[in-house]
Parts: C-alpha cells; sequence; structure tokens
C-alpha cells in the first residue's frame, strides 16, 4: 500500500523528472511528504520559487532550453491561480509544462472551502488539458498521459489537479502505465505529400525574390540546420517572427531580422517585395502580420509548413502549397528533393537588394550617443562582445523586448527565451532561472526592464539559495516605457500611469538578497560589470540608466500595415 | 435573418467540462449558440453534442478549435438541415398538456456533412 502523494511522485521520476519547481502548501503538502526523500537522496531537486507565477515560468524556460516537459506545483487556491499568468504564457508560446495542482478534499469541493478554486473551470481555457482526478489509481496513468499531452503535437501545458484525500489515500492494485491513454487525443500527424514538396520546390526554384520567414516551430522542431541549409541552397534570404528569432543565427548574412510590429524595416521590406515566401512553423499572428493585405497583395505565391493544420486552414489567405507535418521532416524533404533537381539560383539582383536594404535602415538605428545616455542598441552590442556565443538569454516585456528583438544577435539556436504571444511582464528572471537549472554550465542573462523586472524580482532569493548565478541586465528608464511610448506617439501626447514616482536602488536591492549590484555610466563601465558577473559567478544586477523618452523603434501605428514602417521619432527632427 | 449552422460533436465524457469546452469554443469567437442538445451515449462514456449556432465569419474557425481540443474525437458541420419540431408531429401531445412551458426538440434531417478531426477533414 502506498499513498497516493507517493504513486505522484514516483509517477513523476519515472517520466524522467529531475526537478520541480513550486512552493508547498495544505492541498500539494502530502506531495512534499513523499518528495522528501527523493529530495535528500538528490532524486529529485526543488526549487522554491517566491511566487506561483514565477514557478510556471520557471517550468518554462526549462522545457524551453530543454525541449521537455517543465514541472511546477502549487497548492490549492490562490497558490494555483496564481500559476495562471505562467500557463498562460507557456499555452500561447507552445511550451510544455505539466503543472501538479493539490486541491481541497471532494468532500468540501463546491463549497467555497478554505483556499478552493475551481481549477477546472480557470484553467481548461488557459491551458491545453487540465484534468481533475477522481480516484488516487488514476495518478500514475494521469501523469504519463499529462506529459504526453504536453509534449506531442503542438505542445502546451498541462494541469493535474489532485483532490488532498485523493492524495492521502492508500492505494494498492497499482497499475502502473506503460503508454498514455486520452480518449479523443491524438498528435498531429504528418502529412507531408511528395505533390505539395514538389509544388513547393518548383515555387521557390523558379520564383525572383524568394523569402523564408521562420517561426518557432523551427526552434521546437530543432531544424534551424535544415533551414539555414535550405537557404543555402535556393540563395532565400530569411525573416523571422520574435520566436522564431531564437532559431536562426544572426551572422548568416542572409539573416534580416525579425519581421512584424516592432520587426526591422528591411524584414518588413524585403517581404513586401518579395514574390514567394515559405513560412516554416508559424502561425502568423496578428503581431508578425498585421495586415493580410501585406501578404495577399501583389500575386505572392505563399507555402506554408505547419504541425497544426488548423493554423493553416484558419488564416485568411490563399495559401498556395500547404504542409502539414513536423518542420524538421519537412524541411529535409524539400532538400532532399532540390538535391535531386538542377536549379540555378543566382538570384543576384534579389541578393544585392537585400544587402541595400540592410545598409540603407542601418543608418537609422546605430545612431551614436547623443545627450540622452546610454543607447539600447549600443548596450547590446557591448553586452553581445563579452558574452559567450551560447550566453542564452531572456527578456522581460517592453521597450527592451523591442530592443532586443531588434538589435540581440542570436549566435546559437534555443539561446532566446520572451515571452512572444501572451506578452508577458516579469517573464525574465524566473525563465532565466529554468534555464540556469536546465543549463548550468551556460551563462544565463536576464535582460529586463525596470517594470518587468519588479514583477517577479522576489526570485532572485531562488538564485542565491539555489547557487544558481544569473546576470541580470536592467534597463532602467522609471517608466513603463512601452506604454508610454504608444501614449506618446499614438494618444496625442497624453502620458498618464507610466511614469514611476519611486524606484528602489538596484544595487542594494541586489545586496539586500545577497546578489551583487551593479550601476553603470558608460558602456566601459557595463563590459567591466558583465565580465566580473561571469567571473564571480554570484548573481548579479547591472542597472543600465535610460533615458525615459528613448523610443523602441522601428515600429508601425497601430493596425497599420508593414508598409508603414516608423523608422525615428519625429519629434528629434533627425 | 442570420442563418443558422447544426454542428455534431462526438466526444468523450470525462467529466462535465467537456461540455463546458465545447460551448467555450464558439463563445471566445464570439458566436452565439441558439440551442444544444447532448447526451451520453454509452457506458465507455462516448458522448454527442449538437449544436445549433449563428452563422459567424468565425464559424469554420471555432469549428477548426473544437476538433483539437482533448477529449473530442470529431466535429461534423451538418449542411442542409432540415429542423423539426415535434410539437407539429403531436408525439409530445399528452405531455403538452400537463405543462405550460414548452418543450421543443430539434431532431435534425442531415443532407450532408463535413467532418473535421484534429484538424483534418476525415469524411
Amino acid at each position: 500500500m502506498v499513498t497516493g502523494a507517493k504513486l505522484v511522485v514516483e509517477a513523476l521520476k519515472r517520466e524522467g523528472v529531475k526537478v520541480i519547481f513550486g512552493i508547498p502548501g495544505l492541498s500539494n503538502m502530502a506531495i512534499y511528504d513523499e518528495l522528501y526523500d527523493y529530495i535528500s537522496n538528490e532524486e529529485i531537486r526543488h526549487i522554491l520559487m517566491r511566487h506561483e507565477q514565477g514557478a510556471a515560468h520557471a517550468a518554462d524556460g526549462y522545457a524551453r532550453i530543454t525541449g521537455r516537459p517543465g514541472v511546477c506545483t502549487a497548492t490549492s487556491g490562490p497558490g494555483t491561480m496564481n500559476l495562471v499568468t505562467g500557463l498562460i504564457t507557456a499555452y500561447w508560446d507552445n511550451s510544455p509544462v505539466v503543472a501538479i495542482t493539490g486541491q481541497v478534499p471532494r468532500a468540501v469541493i463546491g463549497r467555497k472551502a478554505f483556499q478552493e478554486a475551481d481549477v477546472l473551470g480557470v484553467m481548461q481555457h488557459i491551458a491545453k488539458y487540465v484534468v481533475q482526478l477522481k480516484d488516487a489509481k488514476e495518478i500514475p496513468l494521469w501523469i504519463k498521459n499529462a506529459f504526453y499531452i504536453a509534449s506531442t503535437g503542438k505542445p502546451g501545458p498541462v494541469v493535474v489537479d489532485i483532490p488532498r484525500d485523493l492524495l492521502m489515500a492508500e492505494v494498492d492494485d497499482i497499475v502502473w502505465a506503460d503508454e498514455p491513454l486520452i480518449d479523443g487525443y491524438k498528435p498531429f500527424k504528418d502529412n507531408i505529400r511528395d505533390e505539395d514538396i514538389d509544388k513547393a520546390i518548383d515555387i521557390l526554384v523558379n520564383a525572383e525574390r524568394p523569402l523564408i520567414l521562420a517561426g518557432s516551430g523551427v526552434m521546437w522542431s530543432g531544424a534551424s540546420e535544415e533551414l539555414i541549409k535550405l537557404s543555402e541552397l535556393l540563395l532565400c534570404p530569411i525573416v523571422s517572427t520574435l520566436l522564431g528569432k531564437a532559431a536562426v543565427p544572426h551572422d548568416y548574412p542572409l539573416y534580416l531580422g525579425v519581421v512584424g510590429y516592432y520587426g526591422r524595416a528591411e524584414a518588413n521590406m524585403a517581404l513586401l517585395e518579395s514574390d514567394a515566401i515559405l513560412v516554416v512553423g508559424a502561425r502568423l499572428s496578428d503581431r508578425t502580420i498585421p495586415t493580410f493585405k501585406d501578404l495577399q497583395e501583389g500575386g505572392r505565391r505563399i507555402i506554408i509548413i505547419n504541425i497544426d493544420p488548423t493554423d493553416i486552414k484558419k488564416l485568411p489567405i490563399d495559401v498556395d502549397v500547404k504542409i502539414c507535418g513536423d518542420v524538421k521532416v519537412a524541411l529535409r524533404a524539400l532538400l532532399n528533393r532540390i538535391l535531386n533537381i538542377s536549379h540555378n539560383s543566382s538570384r543576384y539582383n534579389w541578393i544585392s537588394r537585400i544587402k541595400e536594404l540592410k545598409e540603407f535602415y542601418a543608418k537609422y538605428y546605430y545612431v551614436e550617443d547623443d545627450e540622452f545616455g546610454l543607447k539600447p542598441w549600443k548596450v547590446l552590442k557591448t553586452i553581445r562582445e563579452v558574452l559567450p556565443p551560447d550566453a542564452i538569454v531572456t527578456t522581460g516585456v517592453g521597450q527592451h523586448q523591442m530592443w532586443i528583438a531588434n538589435f540581440w544577435d542570436v549566435l546559437q539556436p534555443r539561446t532566446l527565451l520572451t515571452s512572444g504571444g501572451m506578452g508577458t511582464m516579469g517573464f525574465g528572471l524566473p525563465a532565466a532561472i529554468g534555464a540556469k537549472v536546465a543549463r548550468p554550465d551556460k551563462v544565463v542573462v536576464d535582460l529586463d526592464g525596470d517594470g518587468s523586472f519588479l514583477m517577479t524580482m522576489n526570485n532572485l532569493a531562488v538564485t542565491i539559495e539555489e547557487n544558481l548565478p544569473i546576470l541580470v541586465v536592467i534597463f532602467d528608464n522609471r517608466s513603463l516605457g512601452l506604454v508610454r511610448q504608444v501614449q506618446r506617439m499614438f494618444f496625442r501626447g497624453r502620458v498618464v500611469g507610466v511614469d514611476f514616482g519611486s524606484s528602489p536602488d538596484y544595487v542594494k536591492l541586489a545586496e539586500s538578497f545577497g546578489a551583487i549590484g551593479y550601476d553603470v555610466g558608460s558602456y566601459e563601465d557595463l563590459k567591466t560589470a558583465v565580465r566580473r558577473s561571469i567571473n564571480d559567478a554570484i548573481t548579479s544586477v547591472i542597472r543600465v540608466p535610460t533615458y525615459r523618452g528613448e523610443l523602441a523603434l522601428p515600429t508601425l501605428p497601430p493596425g497599420g500595415s508593414l508598409k508603414e514602417v516608423i523608422l525615428y521619432d519625429v519629434r528629434k527632427g533627425s | 435573418m442570420t442563418s443558422e449552422r447544426v454542428v455534431r460533436v462526438v466526444c468523450h465524457y470525462r467529466d462535465a467540462s467537456l461540455l463546458e469546452r465545447v460551448i467555450a469554443t464558439f463563445r471566445k469567437l464570439l458566436i452565439d449558440i441558439n440551442w444544444i442538445y447532448g447526451r451520453l451515449v454509452n457506458d465507455a462514456g462516448l458522448y454527442e453534442v449538437y449544436l445549433g449556432v449563428k452563422d459567424h465569419h468565425n464559424f469554420l474557425a471555432a469549428v477548426l478549435d473544437l476538433s483539437k481540443i482533448v477529449n473530442v474525437i470529431r466535429v461534423e458541420i451538418l449542411n442542409n438541415v432540415d429542423l423539426i419540431d415535434l410539437r407539429d408531429k403531436g408525439i409530445f401531445n399528452d405531455l403538452m398538456h400537463t405543462r405550460s412551458e414548452t418543450f421543443i426538440v430539434y431532431i435534425p434531417q442531415i443532407g450532408s456533412t463535413k467532418c473535421y478531426s484534429w484538424g483534418e477533414e476525415c469524411g
């Protein structure tokens, strides 16, 4: 006889779980009681986060780095509800997370019991799946099912909600599931047809100005190598979504950058000028393609590879070739076909045009110092120069995220974690913790804004006690800068509710947690602080004072076309 | 007048959240539901739900989303549907005599169907 709680922990171990991010409370305490031995034996590591939102983000960060589900746990009621923001963030970005939540006993469910929340009612809308268990004997099967659902098809978070009485129940006749068993679930199947591959190749080879748009599907399927190879063979430039940025090494000369609302102007222009586009693992959200007229105009041929057929069918545009399947498998099929045909893709004019676009827009981006302090693009360039190529970077959400979208050079795949779909402020630090747990051998950096950092900065304590040295760089403009920017540009300059009247001393704040704080005033100071923090191998917080009026550019007007890109602050007259 | 679309959802019942998820798929895409009828088909948890929803430009998106919800086996769009109001057939005459409220059952007479399962057309 074992308890339901023991079944939970043993089932997690059997799924290969090595780490759990969480906070204990009344309703998941039995799980912790069973974890005691596993933690003591160093079979499973527990990371005590300082808020459940952070636990979900950390599990998400872990998943994005390893490609395997990250696990978090919370107690019933407020604990589980605090997971919501983190889980929907993972859901929107297709990250596999498994949340094990304690629930009040079945005898009091529905009676507004102490720390009760309707977990099914809430989570069913913000996760890929949620199940509330009815019998302790179900625990092994549903833990297995949760991992299967989370990691197959289009990955996403799964919640297993377990009433406390089931965790305490004694179980005999334990049945360990060898295979998942879920009625009414199947991962999307690869449906890559030879005729579609032929047609796609025909379009791409014969196009004069082909372009590849890479999305996060490239990263999740580990297909960066295939993507670059195809681009090389076709002499086909690449643009990406914000999340797809993590899939393309930026020193590849045919990469132009992120396309879309806050994308690089040359990437947007290349998309508009292209006559054929291969969309790889991207769902073409409103952030990437603000108006579909841009895609549809000019008779552009469109080929889409996506594992989820509904992502293609739901698009309000005509798609010439629809390839439903795993990105890596589909790209290999394209590569195999192109290697077996003779083609001559010189594309001198198109490649020259790409170079011209890059050079033209660079003039607007790389403005040297003015009286307004350190320039974000140069801050990022300075940090990039000091960090190793395989350093992992996370971000919060706000202006700094847009600067990173445009001016941070990803040098190795899967080294940039950001909340793309949900745009969740506070993602950066806890996601960095998850990344550092997954890859303790890598330098992990949270490039954050002050508004974003302040939302989850309590987790600095975790980095100290768990010996997870993380470098936090804060663009400190004492404001919610991106909202401020939109108010200035598109709400008649009526700036309201965004400027912080009081902000912490970040050096003292860092020190109060046992970390090291730096306040830098120059690029040289910054370089020194970054080097020192890497060498010291202790969490460091570097404050970079940032001019409050600095804009995140390029941008588009709300609802605007990619043609309407705004390149500079007209009020500065430059 | 807005025309109505009728769908049949074949799914697997674990708890009543199944019905919430089916309904919410339309709600999330701003589609109104005119009527709904569902029942447990067998002891193995097979469930079928019929819904009459207002036609909407998001209708196909809702069907596609519904087709890839965990526990949903397939979604059928029932085309050329005649809805038979059983009040007109005299079947519930006895019941109607004893009840003041109206009891309406729609029986879809199906002309053709288009079926989706996990985003793929399935017949």
